[in-house]
């Protein structure tokens, strides 16, 4: 084993969305869980579980931030991405002081493919490193 | 008794008598012997002896039975004007100005005079005489004094004037010209007119006190007119100050010199100076030759000279006073802001250069005084003004409160307060400018205060502080002006502001709507980019999957990856096509192809298309469908996969937001007259689901509405539109348990098993009253109740 597999944490209401994305991080290399039920994520949330979330933002019930935020109360160290469809709460995060912290590069927008997709995660999860 | 008569005139005697009775006898006997004239003269006391003393009114009034002719001459007076009119109904009666002597000539016979007479009573001593000679003379003097005299008519009509005999007199007395002018000053009762030739001119006559007799005449109650025209300068100012003063009813007009003065005083008495001296210091010095008449033609004369005079110098004046005003003590702007306010009978225009203008004039009771007059006085009251929340606030409450709570505490009927509000509707009227959006301020927007009241007097007031809340501190130089083509030019400025602010209103108005159709529109594209990209997410990454493990795939695995894809790319067919569908019937391009359609063919169609959803779900789902049974099938004109479209989208929803164990979704058909008595169908989808939201309900039919995130949020926008394009409602329920709801749910036996209530959609369609052809009828019959167990 060159490297311990990476830890990923799917959250994404369209069920086929995270049933298809666990499907790619498993075969690329990632130990992937995922949850289309964001309440759900959230419980069974444990510290140093992850090395990574990938979060959508649309969500009923919580939205991809707010998650973030609640699993960071948890684990101080986990990374985050946010995967999203809408181009309307992209702009907006950016705009809104209290998520200006979050870099450019943390948000990926759907649909994006699996080549792109992954490099973009294994650049998350080794840049800060 | 004739012939006795003509024996005693024949003896020529003269003879005094005394003593009343002696005297009336004497008196009586003469009298009755008169057979043709009698021409008598006496004093002012003569007719109330002859009419007043019984004896001798009894012969004087038997002259007229017997037809004789009398002359009389008195001097007629007020005292004595009773017998007068007495007398000239048996006389000739004429009036001579102090007439003495008491004596009548009968017949040219004989003569009778009294030297004394008392009023009413019988003559003390009379003298008597038949003596031809005596006659003759004292007929001489009769005759003189009758052709000096005047008719008693004439002199009635003098002395019911009260005029004076008319007379026209040249004074070239100083003296007594002066003496005239001060007697006419103090006789005045009614009305005097002076004209003034020069300013000195009444600094002379109020030497002469003619002015204080002026003003105590005007301080009369009975008075009426008194007016002046003189040149007004510093040097009369003191004595113009003293008459405005203490009588303020004298009008004095400022007027040019002239080389006269003139003098009318009551309408009866003229006086007429010259003026030869304008410097001089005293009348007698000034004047030349004077005229002073009673004569109505002169007086007359004088009086419409004067009235000309006097109304072009009042137009005078007045074109000088319309001229424009500077005002600068802010007390005196404020108390004319107020009094034109007050003033107006019929429109009041006004411009506020800003918010803190509009606060302060509210602050000093403007804003209420307008208030006041578009309700009480039924003034119509325009504003132009910046405003910004208070002031909104403040003119809602002008607008919808105000004056109502009086109308409450009186207890007003409704129809007086509707009165009220339409008054207020039609004559208060305000319209803002928005000197914020201007893009400058200068240019934009007055920087003066301009009321105008009654389109004839204009009041614009500068402001040196704007930031002052006081009305008194903020007001800089106004100017006032009552003259035509100043306050017009007020006028059309207001006007010009007042059309531009309701265009600023439009304009507001369409650039609110489009910056709402702005933002809706973006945020469409924004979800239905979201929803556009999502199932597009899951097919991607499987295919990537699958094209790198393409020899290594199983079957079951090929399988589920097969079905995931199809789903997918259905998602995206159905909203690429819902999108479509929202876009056509937002630009208005949504074709209807009508044909005369069996609505229970649609209906078990769209029933099969959902089955294929329930299987899906793989839920035991239990559908059931109640037609109309009340006649033959129910004939639509309607566009046949549109009418499909919202009755799978309604059946749809309902599947599914009911639970897939037990839950039961009816459709049912109802004939219903409308209001109008035209025959229209119910169509009604229900569910036994959670029933919808409170916070969905008022959303329903918008785009993007739905919850779900399964479905495209347009369905029901769709179907919305499309029922209504067919002339149908749409509308959205939570059932309800009681029997009292709308249609009451459904099947009077169906149970609820999924225990929540439901919701139930209802949408209608006119029904066509044409038969279809009968190669048309397809499908189960109106009887056939379908029910599919799933």
């Amino acid at each position: 084993m060159r490297n311990k597999k990476k830890r990923v944490l799917i959250v994404d209401d369209e069920p086929d969305v995270t049933l298809v994305l666990k499907q790619v991080l498993d075969e690329n290399g990632f130990d992937a869980d995922s949850y289309d039920d964001p309440r759900l994520a959230l419980n069974n949330f444990k510290a140093n579980m992850y090395d990574l979330l990938l979060l959508d933002i649309k969500m009923p019930d919580i939205n991809g931030l707010d998650l973030y935020q609640e699993m960071r109360k948890i684990d101080d160290k986990v990374k985050v991405c946010f995967l999203t469809a809408s181009e309307m709460f992209y702009e907006k995060f950016r705009k809104e002081e209290s998520y200006s912290k979050f870099d450019k590069e943390l948000f990926i927008a759907k649909p994006i493919e699996n080549e792109e997709l992954l490099d973009h995660l294994n650049k998350v999860i080794n840049n800060s490193k | 008794m004739s012939s006795e008569a003509d024996n005693t005139s024949s003896t020529r005697t003269t003879e005094v008598l005394y003593g009343a009775d002696n005297t009336t006898d004497k008196l009586l006997q003469v009298f009755n012997k008169i057979k043709s004239n009698f021409d008598a003269c006496g004093d002012s006391t003569a007719p109330s002896v002859c009419m007043g003393f019984e004896p001798l009114r009894n012969a004087y009034l038997d002259f007229k039975r017997r037809g004789i002719n009398v002359r009389f001459i008195t001097e007629m007076n007020a005292s004595n004007i009773s017998y007068c009119k007495e007398l000239m109904k048996i006389s000739e009666l004429r009036h001579l100005d102090g007439i003495k002597g008491n004596f009548g000539i009968c017949d040219q016979k004989e003569f009778v005079a009294a030297a004394t007479i008392k009023e009413q009573q019988a003559v003390p001593q009379l003298i008597y005489s038949n003596v031809k000679e005596i006659i003759e003379q004292q007929e001489f003097i009769f005759e003189s004094f009758w052709t000096r005299a005047i008719p008693a008519k004439q002199r009635i009509r003098e002395m019911e004037d009260a005029t004076e005999p008319e007379f026209y007199e040249v004074i070239s007395d100083h003296e007594k010209a002066s003496q005239v002018l001060v007697d006419l000053a103090k006789s005045v009762k009614k009305e005097a007119f002076f004209l003034l030739p020069n300013d000195k001119s009444m600094v002379r006559i109020d030497r002469l006190g003619v002015i204080d007799y002026l003003i105590k005449a005007a301080q009369k109650d009975s008075i009426g007119s008194i007016r002046i025209i003189c040149p007004i300068s510093e040097v009369n100012s003191e004595i113009i100050k003293k008459v405005t003063e203490n009588a303020p009813n004298i009008i004095i007009l400022n007027g040019n010199n002239s080389p006269y003065g003139m003098y009318i005083v009551d309408n009866q008495r003229a006086f007429r100076a010259e003026l030869k001296e304008p410097e001089a210091e005293t009348f007698s010095e000034a004047i030349g030759f004077s005229v002073y008449s009673t004569r109505r033609n002169t007086v007359d004369f004088f009086k419409s000279v004067f009235e000309l005079l006097w109304n072009e110098r009042k137009l005078n004046e007045d074109l000088k006073k319309a001229a424009t005003e500077v005002i600068q003590n802010p007390h005196r702007i404020l108390e004319l802001f107020i009094n034109m306010i007050k003033l107006a009978n019929q429109e009041i225009l006004l411009v506020l250069p800003t918010t803190n203008a509009f606060l302060r004039e509210d602050r000093v009771g403007i804003i209420k005084l307008l208030n006041d007059a578009a309700m009480e006085r039924n003034l119509i009251v325009r504003i132009v003004t910046p405003t910004n929340e208070i002031i909104e606030k403040r003119i809602q409450r002008i607008l919808v409160s105000e004056g109502k709570e009086v109308e409450e505490e009186r207890g007003e009927l409704l129809a007086v307060q509707e009165e009220r509000e339409e008054r207020k509707r039609k004559n208060f009227d305000v319209r803002r400018i928005d000197i914020t959006t201007s893009p400058s301020e200068k240019i934009a927007v007055t920087t003066v205060t301009i009321l105008v009241a009654d389109k004839k007097e204009s009041l614009v007031i500068e402001k040196i502080d704007d930031s002052t809340e006081n009305f008194v501190e903020a007001a800089g130089l106004a100017t006032y002006s009552n003259s035509k083509p100043t306050v017009m030019s007020y006028v059309s400025i207001f006007e010009i502001l007042w059309n531009q602010a309701e265009l600023y209103l439009h304009i507001k108005e369409a650039h609110e709507k489009l910056k709402v159709q702005d933002r809706m529109q973006k945020e469409f594209i924004n979800v239905a980019a979201h929803e556009l990209r999502t199932p597009i997410q899951p097919i991607l990454g499987l295919l990537g999957l699958l094209r790198s493990k393409k020899d290594d795939i199983n079957k079951q695995d090929l399988n589920i990856s097969l079905n995931l894809l199809m789903r997918n790319a259905q998602r995206l067919k159905r909203l690429s096509e819902d999108i479509l569908d929202v876009t056509k019937i937002e630009s208005q391009s949504l074709k209807l192809n009508k044909e005369l359609i069996n609505l229970n063919d649609v209906i078990l169609n769209a029933i099969q298309d959902s089955r294929n959803q329930v299987a899906k779900n793989r839920g035991n789902i239990k559908m059931v469908y109640k037609p109309d049974l009340s006649g033959h099938g129910i004939i639509v004109e309607a566009d046949r996969n549109r009418l499909n479209q919202v009755i799978y989208n309604l059946l749809s929803n309902a599947i599914k937001f009911t639970e897939k164990e037990g839950g039961i979704v009816s459709i049912r058909t109802e004939k219903k007259k409308t209001r109008d008595n035209d025959d229209e169908v119910i169509v009604s989808v229900k569910d036994s689901g959670p029933g919808i939201s409170s916070e969905m309900f008022p959303r329903l039919f918008e785009k993007f509405a739905s919850k779900s995130f399964q479905g495209t949020g347009l369905g029901l926008f769709i179907s919305k539109n499309i029922v209504e394009a067919h002339g149908g409602k749409i509308w959205g329920e939570n059932n309800i348990r009681n029997e009292n709801s709308h249609i009451a749910n459904h099947g009077e036996d169906i149970e609820e098993k999924g225990g929540g209530r439901g919701a139930c959609f209802y949408f209608t369609l006119p029904i066509a009253n044409e038969q279809l052809e009968p190669k048309e009828r397809k499908g189960p019959n109106a009887e056939a109740v379908a029910v599919d167990d799933l």
